[in-house]
């Protein structure tokens, strides 16, 4: 986030000291507890333009689960990543029982006894569990294991190191494999047939085999990333029984989270991250789900963005009922209504993985709906073809600038002009004046200050910077006119300076007419440029208000989940004719 | 008819080897997830290294062997380029086909007159003199070359080592996921140069058994396109072994029907029904050039069948397949 | 002692790299073919001498180099075109086959003048190799069936069925070949200049036709944005599926006008084996020329003067031409390795004393 104003870094610093004064003193001193297993100390890792761990501190005690909160890009991920040997840390030091850790790969780290459950499944679906858990292992037939008490080969040679290579490489004994994976799962209440294939089997499933994948290798500490992401409601209460029972043999779990429902229901203790750093540790039980929303989502912060008021007009957007899958199949859109009116920018705050990517594509016209329907300026396109979405004035900044947004191999030119080459402008059909692409993406360049590009025709898109490519898509996405815009996260990733440029690039297009939808995790950026806040949790729209009324803890606990079972439906947006009124 | 059909079985079963070993080799290498569209420049690298060393020092298990190598040197280019330099699998390929038919011509060319003591019929120790001497069936499976039994031996072993064996179920896995196997310490780079090589290995194998077992004499080009035959093969097993071994006997048996249509009149006679009709068709489709044509018609019949089908995490194409793997660290 | 081979990212490609790889390619591949011939004890120079010099200055070696490029170009644009979009049309052969007999068969079997024939000759060969590349085309663009195998396989079905027709419904001549009856007056492509026929006409004009396209029309820009990212260009509204079949379709059009133009402009008669595998060879064609239609026609007459040179090496040194299949496949194994330094940078240090830790991963953030 960017930190503009005096007044606001003010803010934070005291803040911080305020928070954890709170959190302080309900924290149980704990680097002298003889409980503790895993100590991060003064952890840092800098990745080029953005600190990703500042000096963070994390200990975690044997036997319990401990949540790590914070919104993307807090540095939950890195930190683990770092931990679980993917990356190596720029300074800091990392103690598991009480001894140095040097883990310079995943397989160090299984060597130390910590296991990593990713939130992507590492798994095989053609292969069956027992393989996919022993992949590695180069588990012996079974006759020869040197643990085989009835095999008809001699204790002197099965132990020989030559002939455990050999057998280990050209020989593949499941049987006890099976059997310990078996074991393992029925003591852990995991519902799972070891000889099943990975397709065979459901989401939860896999994740328990994901699961058995570190217990089976002995792990004392296992972390599991975002592990409910991909669990319904009941398959994640199956989880946590899983959990529970794991800790109580002894196995102590960071359970990574941002969703304030699940550090209630499992977590024992919790630290919070954000922007980097270690905002605080506490006892779940003495703390309440509003101050943890505060330390995740941060102070209130006050910009001088001059917000003017702007006359809305017509409907550009009515979506209505709108149900859509994600890539998995699963249901990530689970009846949404949206309307936006010309001139109004409706801002929907959520944590990333809450259908936000699945409605910004389907208003874009990319994806499917599996229900409901589509209205963009009175004519209903449900169903219809991307072009038709873009011919009928909708235009897209997509969250994955690289996956859709543009093509990085291509010149800045062919990027800038990839939605208007058929414009009449061009040349007469079927010819193409590149002459004209070129000086229109010239313009492009100057207007929307895209720097970095010495020759629109020859600059790679992918040669630049995140935040002037940002800048280049959403000059083209901007200047063909839209009546409108999807923005997903148009700033993540970007620079301090084409943040503040991208914003006030939205208020004006907003001026000049356009209805914008702004998806972002970034709770400033929705108060300073929305009209309308909508918050988006699990599928649909809990929660909607003003920036005016808005109550920011309210706004954090709806996005985390935290919300009190209130079925908030959307409220109908004013009459049109009703102007919003201006921020101070 | 009895002997038609022996005769039949016994070309089958020839034109069968050829096609097994070097379809095997390239199952293990793109079940690790390498295509190796060099197959049939292998296979003739292998056909006239082979050949040469047999003539020159009269052994033709010396020959084999030669081949083999020969198959695995050019197999090795394949590996370096694809899997170090992470260059196109199928440029490299073709490309290395197009070398191989070039090199072969180009210094095979002065060793056509040449004749060789190849590779003999033989019946298998001890059971072989009673089982050849089961009718109809006999002499075509049981008296045959070396080489021919050992196709059959290795394929045995090449289904043991892929699917019960932990080198192959981690060459599945590199060929799956190569990421996931990396994460679980795997070696992908190691296990897919291996694949390569066995591929080539194989592929040179099957070339030298083209020239020192089947026809006992070298013709530049004389694969005649089995090389891609063979590819089309793994396609149409659907990456399994034992369907390989169903596929070729059935790819050899349209081969040894092919050759010996002219001989077979499946007509109806004139007073049935329809005879004007479906004498000439059948008469069309028995034609030699046709039946030519059938292993690539079941091969992309099979393949789009599968693809169209199949859910998409259920194709028995290996996911990984065509996919240069690189840990973003490098 | 320790030896350590670093490899890094290029931020940008040299300039001398860049422009320079194809001759440096196209060198190497010649220096390492000079070994066969020299195993084979030939003067390497003196038959390079043979195989360029005679080639490109004697008339008869020019206008045999301008005749054999006319199906290298076209069979050249047929994989250039497909590439473009991001597709592989490895069977070129099998469209040119498809093609020439098509053309062929119109050629023997429909009287009409000349001036009406020959162009009516090289519609059907157009039709024919565009169908013959449409099949893989649609598999691929309707259900993503892999175009690289079923391209292939069908070449050899287009082959078997030029054998069925050319011993059978098509067989004319004595009958005792695999050949057609000689053309008509009518259905020859008639002489453009000093014994090239016009096809080389046609040729050139593809060439124009393609490169005009890619630079100067809107489907251009389209095949371009589809072969380099086509889910950004579905966003944008293009259409992979629309994309795909055309430039097979076209490819195939492309292809078969070479097998016919071979046919009826150099040879006179359908010859079993009438070509050696040009639809092969079109595919280091098109990679040597990958950026340009114009470099895709240079590329095509570089392998003309090769394949002719090659033959007249052959004669003068009784050195199989099979050579020619060896540079030419040196070439582009040259060409892929040199891709790799083009995008990364190579070092090797050699380092004393006890092995370093190894450096720390760089990965950037998700």
């Amino acid at each position: 986030m960017s930190g503009i104003s005096l007044l606001d870094g003010e803010y934070h610093c005291l803040w911080k000291q305020l928070c954890h004064y709170i959190v302080d003193t309900r924290l149980r001193s704990d680097s002298m507890s003889e409980h503790t297993t895993l100590r991060m100390e003064g952890i840092r890792k800098e990745f080029p333009g953005v600190v990703a761990n500042d000096h963070v501190d994390l200990s975690v005690q044997r036997g319990e689960i401990h949540g790590l909160l914070g919104e993307n890009g807090a540095g939950k991920s890195t930190l683990m990543k770092i931990l679980y040997g993917l990356y190596s840390q720029d300074d800091g030091d990392i103690y598991l029982d009480g001894e140095r850790l040097d883990l310079g790969s995943p397989q160090d780290a299984i060597d130390a006894g910590i296991g990593m459950v990713h939130q992507h499944f590492m798994l095989i679906p053609r292969l069956t569990v027992a393989e996919n858990v022993v992949l590695g292992e180069r588990e012996p037939a079974t006759a020869f294991r040197s643990d085989a008490e009835d095999s008809w080969l001699p204790a002197a040679v099965r132990n020989n190191s030559l002939v455990q290579s050999l057998a280990g490489q050209f020989s593949l004994g499941l049987d006890v494999p099976e059997q310990r994976i078996q074991d393992l799962a029925d003591q852990y209440g995991f519902d799972i047939d070891v000889s099943a294939k990975i397709w065979e089997l459901d989401v939860g499933q896999q994740q328990r085999v994901e699961i058995l994948k570190a217990l089976y290798r002995d792990v004392d500490l296992l972390i599991l990333d975002e592990p409910t992401a991909v669990l319904t409601p009941t398959e994640a209460e199956r989880l946590f029984e899983s959990l529970e029972r794991l800790t109580d043999e002894g196995l102590s779990i960071i359970f990574i989270t941002h969703k304030l429902t699940e550090v209630d229901a499992i977590v024992d203790r919790v630290t919070v991250l954000r922007e980097g750093q270690n905002v605080g540790t506490a006892e779940v039980s003495s703390v309440s789900r509003a101050d943890l929303a505060e330390m995740m989502v941060g102070r209130e912060v006050l910009f001088e963005i001059d917000r003017e008021a702007v006359d809305l007009g017509d409907p550009v957007l009515r979506a209505r009922g709108v149900e859509a899958d994600d890539d998995r199949g699963i249901e990530a859109l689970s009846g949404v209504d949206l309307t936006v009116r010309q001139g109004e920018i409706v801002g929907i705050a959520g944590v990333s993985g809450n259908g936000q990517k699945e409605l910004a594509e389907v208003i874009a016209g990319i994806r499917d709906v599996t229900a409901g329907e589509l209205v963009v300026n009175g004519e209903d396109i449900t169903g219809a073809k991307p072009k038709t979405f873009v011919d009928s004035g909708v235009s897209f900044v997509p969250e994955d600038r690289l996956q859709y947004g543009c093509a990085e191999d291509l010149s800045v030119m062919h990027n800038a002009t990839m939605k208007d080459f058929r414009n009449d402008r061009f040349g007469d059909r079927p010819f193409l004046d590149y002459g004209e692409l070129q000086s229109y993406a010239e313009t492009l360049v100057e207007e929307f200050d895209v720097r970095g590009v010495s020759d629109v025709t020859e600059t790679e898109a992918g040669d630049l910077s995140g935040g002037n490519l940002q800048k280049l898509i959403l000059a083209r996405e901007i200047y063909r006119d839209p009546d409108l815009l999807i923005a997903n996260q148009p700033t993540r990733g970007v620079d301090v300076g084409a943040i503040e440029f991208i914003r006030e690039t939205l208020l004006e297009q907003r001026k000049a007419g356009t209805g914008i939808i702004l998806l972002s995790e970034d709770l400033d950026e929705i108060f300073d440029l929305s009209d309308r806040i909508l918050v988006a949790y699990e599928g649909e729209f809990v929660y909607e208000t003003t920036p005016a009324e808005a109550d920011r803890e309210r706004i954090g606990l709806e996005m985390t989940g935290g919300g009190d079972g209130e079925d908030e439906t959307v409220v109908s947006p004013p009459q049109s004719g009703v102007t919003q009124g201006s921020e101070s | 008819m009895v002997s038609f059909i022996a005769g039949l079985l016994d070309a089958t079963v020839q034109a069968a080897t050829v096609l097994l070993l070097a379809g095997m080799g390239e199952l293990i290498s793109e079940r690790a997830g390498v295509l190796n569209l060099g197959v049939e420049g292998m296979m003739l690298v292998g056909a006239l290294g082979g050949f040469i060393t047999t003539v020159v020092t009269g052994s033709h298990w010396l020959g084999f062997g030669v081949g083999i190598l020969l198959g695995m040197v050019l197999a090795l280019v394949h590996a370096f380029l694809c899997i170090t330099l992470k260059s196109n699998q199928v440029i490299s390929g073709v490309m290395l086909t197009l070398l191989g038919a070039g090199l072969t011509t180009f210094f095979g060319s002065g060793w056509v007159e040449e004749s060789i003591d190849g590779f003999p019929q033989m019946t298998l120790p001890l059971v072989g003199q009673y089982l050849v001497d089961i009718p109809v069936i006999g002499e075509a499976f049981f008296r045959s070359t070396a080489t021919d039994y050992l196709a059959l031996g290795l394929l045995v072993v090449v289904w043991y080592f892929l699917h019960h064996s932990n080198l192959g179920l981690e060459m599945i896995a590199v060929g799956e996921d190569p990421e996931m196997a990396d994460t679980m310490g795997v070696s992908v780079f190691r296990l897919r140069y291996l694949a390569v090589l066995i591929g080539g290995g194989f592929a040179g194998a099957a070339g030298a058994h083209l020239s020192l077992a089947f026809s006992q004499l070298w013709v530049p080009g004389m694969t005649a396109g089995r090389g891609w035959i063979a590819v089309a093969l793994v396609i149409f097993a659907q990456w399994r072994p034992r369907r390989m071994l169903l596929g070729a006997y059935l790819f050899g048996l349209l081969d040894a029907l092919r050759i010996r249509s002219q001989s077979i009149s499946l007509t109806v006679g004139p007073d049935t029904p329809l005879a004007g009709v479906i004498n000439p068709v059948v008469e069309f489709l028995m034609t030699p050039q046709i039946m030519g044509t059938y292993p690539y018609l079941a091969t992309i019949i099979v393949l789009a069948y599968a693809v169209i089908r199949t859910k998409s995490d259920q194709l028995a194409v290996p996911s990984a397949l065509l996919q240069s793997y690189s840990r973003e660290t490098d | 002692m320790n030896v350590a081979v670093n490899v890094d990212a290029r931020e940008d490609i040299p300039v001398w790299l860049a422009y320079g790889t194809p001759v440096f390619t196209v060198l190497a591949a010649l220096a390492v073919s000079a070994v066969a011939l020299v195993v084979l004890d030939v003067n390497p120079v003196a038959a390079y001498a043979t195989m360029f010099v005679d080639t490109l200055f004697t008339e008869f070696g020019l206008t045999e180099t301008l005749t054999k490029a006319v199906p290298l170009i076209l069979t050249g644009l047929a994989v250039y075109l497909p590439l473009k979009a991001g597709l592989f049309n490895i069977g070129a052969e099998g469209q040119l086959v498809a093609g020439a007999l098509a053309g062929t068969w119109i050629g023997l079997n429909v009287s009409l003048p000349g001036l009406a024939l020959v162009p009516l000759m090289f519609v059907a060969a157009a039709v024919a190799g565009g169908i013959w590349a449409g099949i893989p085309a649609y598999l691929r663009a309707r259900w993503d069936v892999n175009e690289i195998i079923t391209s292939l396989l069908l070449t050899f079905v287009a082959l078997e069925i030029q054998s069925y027709l050319l011993r059978g419904p098509m067989q004319g001549g004595t009958g005792n070949f695999p050949q057609s009856e000689r053309f008509s007056e009518a259905a020859t492509i008639p002489e453009l200049f000093g014994g090239v026929h016009a096809g080389l006409l046609v040729a050139v004009c593809m060439v124009v036709v393609t490169y005009v396209l890619m630079t100067r029309t809107r489907l251009g820009f389209e095949i371009t944005f589809v072969g380099s990212n086509d889910a950004a260009a579905q966003q944008a509204g293009m259409s992979k599926f629309y994309v795909y079949l055309l430039v097979f379709v076209v490819g195939g059009a492309f292809a078969a006008m070479g097998g016919i133009s071979e046919i009826a402009g150099a040879q006179g008669r359908y010859r079993a084996g009438f070509e050696p595998g040009y639809g092969f060879t079109a595919i280091p064609i098109a990679l040597l020329g990958r950026n340009s239609a114009i470099k895709v026609m240079l590329a095509g007459l570089f392998f003309a003067v090769l394949f002719v040179g090659g033959s007249s090496m052959e004669v003068a040194f009784g050195v199989p031409a099979a050579l020619v299949e060896i540079i030419q496949a040196l070439v582009i194994l040259f060409l892929i390795t040199a891709e790799f330094f083009k995008s990364y940078r190579v070092g090797i240090d050699v380092k004393r004393g006890p092995t370093e830790t190894p450096a720390r991963p760089q990965r950037g953030d998700d």
